[in-house]
C-alpha cells in the first residue's frame, strides 16, 4: 500500500506541481491506488520519489541563492559605476 | 569591502560545493529514507530565516528611537535576507513534507506562523522599494509591529488548530544531527553574514552616490 | 492628562462634524461592505444554505476591507486640504491626535457593523443575536485592534507615494490575529452550543492585542510622524 503510494508520488507530485493544486493530486490517490503494481519491480523504483522531492528542493535552494547574488552584484554594479562617474564629475569641476 | 570578505567567500562557496557529497554520504534516516535530506538545507534556512528576522527588527527599533542610518540599512538588508531564506525554507518544507506527512501543506502552528511572518518581510520590502520618501520610518514601523505580532499569530494559530484537531497524525520529525547537519548550518550562517554584508554595502554605495549628487549641486 | 484627552476629544469632535456634514466614508465604506456581502452570499449561499461557520468569516472579511477604505479615505481628506499638517504643527501632543483619529476610525466602523449584521444575520441564517453582550464584546474589542494598527499606518502613509496599495499590504499581515480570533469568537456565537469558555479565551486574546497594539502605536508615533 505504502510502497504504491510512493510508486505513485512522481506522477501526483508533477501533477501537482503543474496544477499547483494539492487538492487536486490528494483526490486522485485512491482513484489511482487500485492499479496492479509488479512487485519484482519495487526495489529499484522505491527511491525515485523521495529524489523527486529531494533534487527539486536543492535545486530551489541553489538557484535561489545564486539568483539573489547575481541581482545583489547587478545593482551592486551599477551602483559602483555611479559612484566613480560622480567622483570623476566632481574631481573635474574642482 | 572588508578584509575577511574574499576569503570568506570562497569559504562559504566551497562548503556549498562539497555539502551535497557530505549530504549523499551521510546514513538514512530509518522511517524517511532519502527525503529526510532535504532537512540539512531546509532546517538551516528556517534558523537563518528567524535570525535575519530578528536583526531586521531589532535594527528597526534602533533605528526609529534613535535614528541611526547604519541601522537602517542593516535593517533594510536583513529584510531582503529575510525574505529569501524564509522562501528557502517554505518551499523546501513541503517538499519534505508531501512524503513525511503524506500532504503539501499542514496548517501547523509553525508553517502558518513562518508563512504570516515571512509575508510581513514581504510587504516590508514592498513599502521600501515603492514608499517613495519616508518609507524608511514606514518600514521600520512595519517591522516594530510584525516583531510584536509573532506571539500573537502563535498562540492565534495554536489554538485554533488545538480547537480543531488535525485529520491526519503528523509524526513528530525525527532529526539527524551529524557532522553533515552543523556543516550545512555553519555554510548558511556564513552565507547569510556574507549577503549581509553585501547587501549593506549596496545601500552605503547608494547613500554614497546621493551625497555626491549634493556635493555636486 | 486632561489635556491630552481634551486634544483626543477637539480631533474626534472634528472628524465626527465633517463626516455627519457629508457622510461621504460612511456611505461609501458602507455600500463597499454591503456588496462584499453580497458577492459572499452569491458564491456561498446554495438553496438557501449557507456554509457552515461562513457568516462570521464574511462578517470580518467585510469590517476589515470597509475598514481599509474608510482609513485611506479620512486620511486622504486630511492630505487634499493640507490640514493634516496644520493638526501635526498645532502644539498638542501627537500621541492625542492619534487617539481622537483612531476614536473617530472605530465609532464609524461600529456603526457600519450594526447596518452589516442583521444584513448577514438574514442573509446567512446566522443567529449572532443570541447573546448580545458577548456580540459586543467581540465586535468592540476587534475593532479597536485592527483600527489601533490601521490608523497608526494609514497616517504614516499620507506622505508616501502608492498610498491607497500600500494600506493594505502593510496592514493586513499584521492584522492576521485579530482576524483569526475576531472570526473564531463570533464563530461561537453562531455555533449550535454556545461555548464560554472559548469566547472567553478568543475575547481576551484580541484584549491583549488591543491594549499592546495601542501601547505600541502610542509609543512610536511620535517618531514614526517626524521628518
Amino acid at each position: 500500500m505504502m510502497t504504491r503510494l510512493r510508486r505513485l508520488a512522481p506522477v501526483l507530485a508533477l501533477a501537482a506541481l503543474l496544477s499547483h493544486a494539492p487538492a487536486v493530486s490528494a483526490q486522485q490517490a485512491p482513484q489511482q491506488m487500485d492499479e496492479f503494481v509488479p512487485i519484482d519491480k519495487l526495489p529499484q523504483q522505491e527511491q525515485i520519489p523521495a529524489a523527486n522531492l529531494l533534487i527539486p528542493a536543492y535545486a530551489f535552494v541553489w538557484i535561489a541563492v545564486l539568483v539573489y547574488v547575481g541581482s545583489i552584484a547587478r545593482r551592486l554594479g551599477g551602483v559602483q559605476r555611479d559612484v566613480e562617474r560622480l567622483e570623476a564629475d566632481l574631481k573635474a569641476r574642482k | 569591502m572588508p578584509k575577511w570578505f574574499t576569503p570568506a567567500s570562497v569559504i562559504c562557496a566551497l562548503m556549498f560545493a562539497v555539502s551535497p557529497l557530505l549530504i549523499a554520504n551521510a546514513p538514512f534516516e530509518s522511517t524517511m529514507g532519502l527525503v529526510q535530506k532535504i532537512s540539512y538545507y531546509h532546517m538551516p534556512s528556517a534558523w537563518i530565516f528567524l535570525i535575519a528576522g530578528i536583526v531586521c527588527g531589532v535594527a528597526s527599533i534602533r533605528y526609529l528611537f534613535q535614528g541611526n542610518l547604519s541601522q537602517d540599512r542593516l535593517a533594510q538588508a536583513a529584510a531582503e535576507l529575510v525574505v529569501l531564506f524564509g522562501a528557502l525554507a517554505i518551499v523546501t518544507g513541503p517538499l519534505w513534507a508531501r512524503k513525511a506527512w503524506g500532504v503539501w501543506w499542514q496548517w501547523d502552528v509553525r508553517l502558518t506562523s513562518s508563512l504570516m511572518g515571512w509575508m510581513v518581510s514581504v510587504a516590508y520590502v514592498l513599502v521600501r522599494k515603492y514608499g517613495g520618501p519616508g518609507s524608511d520610518k514606514l518600514a521600520a514601523g512595519l517591522a516594530l509591529f510584525g516583531m510584536a505580532n509573532v506571539p500573537f499569530i502563535y498562540i492565534s494559530v495554536n489554538y485554533w488548530r488545538t480547537i480543531h484537531p488535525k485529520t491526519s497524525v503528523v509524526p513528530k520529525l525525527p532529526l539527524q544531527m551529524g557532522i553533515p547537519f552543523w556543516f550545512c548550518v555553519v555554510a548558511f550562517v556564513l552565507l547569510f553574514t556574507l549577503l549581509l554584508r553585501l547587501r549593506v554595502r549596496l545601500e552605503e554605495q547608494r547613500a554614497r552616490v546621493d551625497e555626491l549628487y549634493l556635493a555636486l549641486d | 492628562m486632561s489635556r491630552f484627552f481634551r486634544v483626543a476629544w477637539i480631533v474626534l469632535r472634528k472628524d465626527l462634524t465633517v463626516e455627519m456634514r457629508s457622510l461621504e466614508i460612511f456611505s461609501t465604506s458602507l455600500f463597499f461592505a454591503v456588496s462584499v456581502v453580497l458577492f459572499f452570499a452569491v458564491a456561498f449561499v446554495q438553496e438557501g444554505r449557507a456554509l457552515d461557520g461562513a457568516a462570521a468569516g464574511i462578517l470580518w472579511i467585510a469590517v476589515a476591507f470597509a475598514g481599509t477604505l474608510a482609513l485611506g479615505r479620512t486620511f486622504e481628506r486630511e492630505r487634499q486640504a493640507e490640514t493634516l499638517r496644520a493638526l501635526l504643527l498645532a502644539p498638542a501632543d501627537r500621541p492625542a491626535i492619534y487617539v481622537g483619529k483612531l476614536l473617530g476610525i472605530i465609532a464609524l466602523l461600529l456603526v457600519t457593523e450594526v447596518v452589516l449584521l442583521p444584513l448577514i444575520a438574514y442573509l446567512f441564517q446566522a443567529g449572532f443575536f443570541s447573546h448580545l453582550l458577548w456580540l459586543a464584546a467581540i465586535l468592540l474589542a476587534g475593532t479597536v485592534g485592527y483600527c489601533a494598527v490601521g490608523t497608526l499606518f494609514a497616517a504614516m502613509l499620507v506622505r508616501a507615494r502608492s498610498r491607497d496599495v500600500l494600506l493594505p499590504i502593510l496592514l493586513y499581515p499584521i492584522a492576521i490575529p485579530v482576524i483569526i480570533a475576531g472570526v473564531r469568537a463570533t464563530a461561537t456565537l453562531v455555533a449550535p452550543e454556545f461555548d464560554v469558555a472559548l469566547a472567553r479565551f478568543w475575547l481576551s486574546l484580541m484584549a491583549a492585542y488591543d491594549v499592546v497594539f495601542v501601547t505600541l502605536a502610542l509609543w512610536s508615533f511620535e517618531p514614526l510622524m517626524t521628518d
